[in-house]
């Protein structure tokens, strides 16, 4: 076992034996295997939450009710667990027969008991020194992944992990990036037909970014598949030139989506590189900030649609794509950082719709295609700031998932309207380096300012895409979503806020103070009957948003981080 | 309205890396415990075209007002800033937290001259300068 506590891990398999038979004992929660069947009805299995997003469509929805809005005014915290270290808490807790496993920043992962919040073991993965140095936006990671007796994790260092569901161990541990070169590891895998599913993060330094299948059981290559065209591919040619083409970035670190009935795969796809430069990449940049559809099998692209060609605002669209059944229409709904809710039809990835969930003005409307007309006094160059853009490069909606009530097709979006002031630079002047260099941030940047908003809920039909409520807030919303058939929307605040709200007005019903502030997603399970509701809380990533120029919400500037999950219950 | 203003056009890096120093040429560059070019306006605009090329921003900010990781612009440390202590924290890294040892990519003089830059930058109280 390769821990930086291997010392302590002998020990802790002790413990965590004793810990287990009880368990097994008393019948509650027995250890078993995650199967297919398993992963493809997870919807419909409330009890547990078998992967980050919480089930293949993605939707963070629980038909869970027994927490509601008429009674949430007495949820309460049951257990804390500290994660034992700081910076970019991003998890989302995975449960599965009463068991949780979370992951930390800095390379920690962890099985506990789901409710008392107990230790069962812990994995430390030994990192590289200088690793956090070649990550643009902190040293965090989203969770990981359950597939039969295994629990799966991409590291920051590129690795992907398998650990012994039951003990912690290393069952099987590849590389497939070289963190040298900035491709590093942030994403929640998915384990899609006996294959665990990742992508890599780095389009903020020169790099061909790819999305990746492993085999869950040996760790063995399935697929890779590149997010940009090789020489000779499709899409190639829209990058200028090859050697642009072969650094254009184009990460992949968001949790995909699956549909098993049309088998396909859909994974969203980031910003160029460099970021805020497009002269030295002419094009569209295929397929930079699109959603792919992949044949699982084989990782082939089936088709795609792109959200922001020739990206200029760094709106890296790698958010997450949510499928939904609105009667026989079969679509995916995705918040984009450029400040658009989208519609895409998920049998061919024709444009539905594009509808503003912020102030948008970088684009004025849409070809019939989904094409963005753009607003040529947004577009930053060398010698001009294009100021006040709306939305900024976090969003409209940032990272942080939304979630979707597939009862009502209602989607819920953690937002922001803060926008900002942009100019850009060629290589060797701003704060871009001297030569492109492999290894080294190149973000195009010449000045940048964020400018002061605020943060706010946004709820749609999905089915339509017309606005249902907005709720403001100081902050931004920087939690993903979780809904409830319990009427619930929980979500969390960079202040440390995690509150529930009725889905049906955004009526605030019941806020918790978790000590830092909220970066990760909260999910809900049950454990002998009671339904939980854990959340991760701790400060930090990409948080130049609030604080550089103006600043976003320059009132987070020095936040306090923290590392903790919080399992709640009612009282 | 106060942006994060930076250089049209920094200056190039001379050619970096000569003369890099292992543990021990760290360890004795830091205990001389004090800058050369602390108030140099050219070791300055070179500490700034470093703060850009080494990437710092990424973290620090585009003027070093904070992001990812603190400002370093006011008075609010958690260990006295001497020069040693800042010389350390590049070239070594802090342990447990994001910031990493530079040494491999800055050479003592490099390293120098991005604390010059940092300390030209100071907004903190100025009876609290201790360089």
């Amino acid at each position: 076992m390769r821990t930086r506590r291997a010392m302590a891990f002998g020990a802790r398999l002790v413990g965590a034996a004793v810990v287990a038979l009880p368990l097994l004992a008393s019948g509650a929660q027995a250890q078993h295997n995650v199967t297919d069947e398993m992963l493809r009805s997870a919807a419909g299995d409330p009890n547990n939450w078998l992967m980050a997003p919480g089930n293949y469509t993605g939707n963070r929805y629980s038909t869970l009710g027994q927490i509601n809005a008429g009674n949430v005014g007495n949820l309460v915290p049951k257990w804390i667990f500290s994660l034992g270290t700081l910076d970019a808490q991003n998890t989302t807790p995975v449960v599965h027969n009463g068991v949780m496993y979370a992951t930390a920043s800095h390379g920690y992962t962890y099985a506990l008991d789901a409710e008392n919040g107990s230790e069962i073991w812990s994995y430390s993965h030994q990192m590289p020194e200088g690793v956090a140095g070649k990550m643009c936006c902190d040293i965090g990671n989203r969770g990981v992944a359950l597939y039969g007796d295994k629990v799966y994790v991409a590291t920051p260092d590129s690795h992907v992990v398998a650990l012994n569901k039951a003990t912690g161990e290393v069952a099987w541990d590849v590389t497939i990036g070289d963190w040298e070169k900035a491709i590093t590891m942030t994403v929640a895998p998915l384990v899609v037909k006996g294959n665990v599913v990742v992508g890599m993060s780095g389009a903020e330094y020169p790099t061909r970014l790819y999305i990746e299948a492993l085999d869950a059981e040996t760790g063995e290559q399935a697929w890779r598949t590149y997010t940009i065209p090789g020489p000779g591919e499709p899409g190639h040619d829209t990058w200028g030139s090859t050697d642009a083409a072969m650094h254009g970035g184009a990460s992949a670190w968001i949790t995909g989506s699956y549909d098993p009935e049309l088998d396909l795969l859909y994974w969203g796809v980031g910003n160029p590189n460099p970021d805020w430069d497009g002269t030295v990449r002419p094009g569209d940049n295929l397929y930079s900030n699109s959603t792919l559809a992949l044949d699982p099998d084989t990782g082939e692209i089936q088709f795609y649609f792109q959200y922001t060609p020739a990206d200029v605002w760094d709106y890296d669209g790698n958010n997450e794509p949510i499928l939904v059944d609105y009667g026989s229409e079969k679509v995916w709904l995705h918040g984009d950082r450029n400040g658009f809710l989208y519609k895409i039809d998920r049998t061919n990835g024709k444009f539905g719709y594009g509808v503003p969930i912020s102030i948008v003005n970088w684009a004025s409307g849409f070809t019939s295609e989904g094409r963005p007309i753009w607003n040529m006094e947004k577009v930053p160059t060398y010698d001009y700031e294009a100021k006040n853009i709306c939305p900024a490069s976090e969003g409209g909606k940032w990272w942080n998932p939304m979630t979707v009530n597939p009862d009502t097709g209602w989607v819920f979006v953690p937002s922001r309207e803060i926008c900002v002031d942009i100019m850009s630079a060629p290589i060797g002047a701003g704060l871009n380096p001297p030569e492109r260099t492999i290894g080294k941030p190149y973000w195009g940047i010449g000045t940048v300012g964020w400018n002061t908003g605020h943060g706010q809920l946004v709820a749609f039909n999905g089915r339509t895409g017309e606005k249902m409520w907005v709720v403001k807030d100081r902050s931004p919303f920087t939690s993903g979503l979780l809904s409830t058939r319990g009427d619930l929307l929980f979500a969390g605040t960079p202040e440390g806020e995690f509150r529930a709200y009725h889905q049906e007005t955004g009526e605030e019903l019941w806020s918790f103070q978790t000590g830092s502030g909220i970066f990760g997603s909260p999910s809900t399970y049950t454990v002998d009957g009671t339904q939980f509701v854990a959340v991760p809380s701790g400060f930090g990533g990409w948080t130049g948003w609030a604080h550089f120029g103006q600043g976003g919400a320059p009132w987070l500037k020095g936040s306090r981080k923290g590392g903790i999950i919080i399992g709640f219950a009612l009282h | 309205m106060p942006y994060l203003r930076v250089l049209a056009l920094l200056l190039l890096i001379g050619p970096a890396h000569a003369g890099l120093g292992d543990e021990a040429d760290i360890s004795a560059a830091a205990e001389s415990d004090g800058n050369p070019y602390t108030g140099d306006t050219e070791a300055i605009a070179e500490g700034k075209s470093l703060w850009g090329s080494a990437g710092c921003y990424s973290c620090h900010g585009g003027v070093a007002e904070g992001g990812l990781g603190p400002s370093l612009t006011d008075d609010e440390w958690v260990y006295t800033p001497t020069d040693k202590t800042l010389f350390k924290a590049i070239a070594q890294g802090r342990p447990g937290t994001n910031m990493v040892g530079w040494s491999k990519d800055l050479d003592d003089a490099q390293i120098w001259k991005l604390i010059a830059y940092i300390r030209s930058l100071y907004e903190g109280d100025p009876n609290k300068i201790i360089w």
